[in-house]
């Protein structure tokens, strides 16, 4: 495009509306809004490039929690998030109180440093095994059975590393910045448009959610 | 006069809440889901549904109630609608589920206050609804039970 009498040439028009039109997008408040980088957080699948990113803080020790990790979280992982669709990350928050949960959580993050499939497996079998553990507090018995006894035993020697615990309250202190209230909260971001909800969402309501971002 | 004041007041105070409340769920349609999946009433399935689609009856009763088209009738359906919630928050309280109620708000727990709230909403609708009714007994003149007509 080339205006009669102006002196704008399409490159320079281009360059300059590479400036403005994000500026202006942030004015009216509709730009993309990105989570800020280096903030804590396990992206559990999908990536940064994913069209719609789900961010969950939650608490191994919170009923809810264990329905939207297995119901919810885990068919999305399965269905978008291998097909980058969807970026999920988790975030720790074990509420005031629930020490077991602050327990779960630090194995967790151990987990996390065994990879990607490790901490699945830990995630669920901690999930899964909530009740259990939540009544006898022996939550290496639900870890172990995730993952073969070498495994199992370097585990335990990374736990004593304390950068764990500092991770964890790391995850804890973010959620805090984020001003969450309760255990699950979503912040889910797509188009542009951010929703934050507290409480339990059935897989079929966040299919349909996705539907209108994702192919 | 004051029959006058009374009738704008019933008016404007439902068909802005009506308002109101559909517009918060429209531009929170996951909240809004999270809130009815909390009630543990309907099949995962409905939930979404009657998430896209629930708020803009709302939004419509605010907007019958507010522009006066129908009036009997709309306010009938807001009776019913109010009736229905006050019902399903009873059931549910007793039922032990710590809900949110997603009635105005999603910071809301269902409480015996929010089932009051809204079974008090229920007196201006009824009377919108039996308006003609109520005047014509209390003026004293005989007059036929209101017909939805």
């Amino acid at each position: 495009m080339c205006f009669s009498g102006s002196r704008i040439s399409i490159r320079s028009f281009f360059k300059t509306r590479r400036i403005l039109l994000p500026a202006l997008l942030l004015i009216l408040g509709i730009a993309p809004i990105l989570p800020a980088q280096g903030s804590p957080g396990r992206i559990l699948g999908g990536s940064r490039n994913s069209p719609v990113r789900i961010d969950v803080f939650s608490d191994f020790q919170c009923a809810a929690c264990r329905e939207l990790f297995l119901n919810t979280i885990k068919p999305i992982l399965k269905e978008y998030s291998a097909r980058d669709k969807v970026c999920v990350v988790y975030h720790e928050y074990p509420v005031a109180g629930h020490t077991l949960g602050l327990a779960a959580a630090r194995y967790v993050e151990a987990a996390h440093r065994l990879g990607l499939p490790r901490l699945l497996a830990v995630m669920e079998s901690i999930f899964l095994d909530q009740a259990a553990w939540a009544r006898t507090g022996n939550l290496d018995a639900s870890v172990a059975k995730a993952m073969p006894p070498a495994d199992f035993s370097r585990l335990k020697q990374i736990m004593q590393d304390p950068r764990i615990g500092a991770e964890v309250n790391r995850h804890i202190q973010y959620a805090r910045q984020q001003k969450i209230q309760a255990t699950p909260t979503l912040i889910i971001r797509a188009a542009g448009k951010e929703e934050r909800v507290d409480g339990y969402i059935p897989y079929p309501v966040m299919k349909h959610f996705i539907g209108r971002y994702v192919k | 006069m004051a029959w006058r004041f009374l009738h704008w007041a019933c008016r404007i105070l439902l068909g802005a809440l009506f308002l109101y409340s559909g517009y918060i769920k429209i531009a929170q349609p996951l909240q809004f889901s999270a809130a009815v999946a909390g009630y543990q009433a309907v099949p995962e399935t409905w939930i979404w549904p009657i998430a896209q689609y629930f708020p803009w009856l709302e939004v419509a009763l605010g907007i019958g109630l507010l522009a006066g088209w129908k009036l009997r009738h709309v306010a009938g359906a807001a009776a019913l609608l109010l009736l229905f919630f006050s019902v399903l928050l009873t059931v549910t309280w007793l039922r032990g589920i710590q809900a949110n109620c997603g009635c105005l708000s999603f910071d809301d727990p269902i409480s015996p206050a929010t089932i009051a709230r809204d079974s008090l909403l229920l007196i201006p609708a009824l009377y919108l609804l039996l308006e003609g009714w109520l005047k014509n007994s209390l003026a004293g003149s005989p007059s036929p039970p209101p017909s939805a007509a």
